[in-house]
């Protein structure tokens, strides 16, 4: 009796160990999901503006092609786009961002996000946590956010995975 | 001891369920890291496009945009963009296909890949297995394509995930 428990504890185990694995591949699966999409568009976007006249042209181009885009099974991806000063130029969800200055902005833990997105983008890229307002959910919610500078512009693009 | 080897049996099934649980997904979160990357491409160019005055200028544009991306860690991820006739508009991985049309081009196994392609497209996108040249190898490999029509445009995107 007591050898079988001990077998089932092991079998409990293996499974425990066999789910956590693939759990862990989902958000590192995700992170890839999300370089994909900043990436394509960091380079796409920073190709497309040096045919373009202005400023203007350039911020409802920007405007026009994040838009439409969403991902992830619960629609939960998106873009935003901000200038090194961190003045938003784009952002799909939350249009009345749209240019707004976000420097001192903070989040419900004091974090200045945006600082510290431009920041991270300005050191070429990469991942910064912080807490924001998820799609269809009340309050803000713990994000991966990974960002990359636009070529050819004072811009970066980012996205971010949510993490609860 | 007949229950032992029952117990012992049904863990090593366990822990195979979890290990071939884990392979089966990279094949499908490799699929959604191609959507990633062509569906923010076919709508970033579409949207770029419509401010371009002729069709050389779109083409360079287009070329510029997609020649530096690289995905997968093999980096055997790339991009390709055709008109509907068959006609190669830009290649990241062989560039010197630009300007041809492959209308009439079959892989080793007979397929007529890139009217395949174009019928997909046309339908609005989706997946074509067929055979291609993988960098860095020898010989045709079996691949797993995804496209997307490019919105505004004659043109449809592409990317794959090499199946060997």
């Amino acid at each position: 009796m007591k050898r079988l428990l001990m077998y089932s504890l092991v079998v409990v185990l293996a499974c425990t160990v066999g789910c956590t694995k693939c759990e862990d591949d989902s958000l590192e699966w995700n992170k890839q999901i999300a370089i994909a999409y900043v990436h394509s568009y960091a380079i796409s976007i920073g190709e497309a503006v040096v045919d373009m006249a202005d400023d203007s042209t350039r911020i409802h181009y920007i405007r026009r092609a994040i838009d439409p885009i969403r991902f992830y099974p619960d629609s939960s991806g998106y873009f935003y786009v901000y200038d090194y000063d961190c003045v938003n130029i784009a952002h799909a969800r939350q249009k009345n961002l749209q240019d707004q200055n976000l420097y001192d902005y903070t989040d419900t833990r004091g974090k200045y996000v945006i600082r510290e997105l431009s920041a991270m983008a300005q050191a070429g890229g990469g991942y910064v946590e912080f807490y924001w307002i998820k799609p269809g959910d009340t309050g803000e919610k713990l994000k991966l956010g990974y960002v990359e500078p636009i070529p050819n512009t004072d811009y970066f693009i980012g996205t971010g995975v949510y993490l609860e | 001891m007949k229950r032992q080897l029952i117990y012992s049996l049904i863990v090593v099934q366990v822990f195979a369920v979890g290990c071939n649980k884990c392979e089966d997904d990279s094949l499908e979160w490799n699929k959604q890291i191609a959507v990633a990357y062509v569906h923010s491409y076919a709508v970033s160019i579409g949207e770029a496009v419509t401010d371009m005055p002729d069709d050389s200028t779109r083409i360079a544009y287009i070329r510029r945009a997609i020649h530096p991306v690289w995905f997968y860690p093999d980096s055997s991820g790339y991009l390709f963009v055709y008109d509907y006739n068959g006609l190669n508009i830009a290649h990241t991985g062989q560039p010197h296909l630009e300007g041809q049309n492959l209308w009439d081009h079959q892989d080793t196994r007979g397929k007529y890949v890139v009217r395949e392609f174009s019928a997909t497209a046309l339908s609005g996108g989706g997946y074509v297995e067929y055979y291609w040249l993988k960098p860095g190898e020898t010989g045709e490999k079996q691949k797993l394509g995804y496209v997307e029509p490019v919105p505004n445009t004659n043109y449809w995107i592409g990317a794959g995930v090499y199946l060997e």
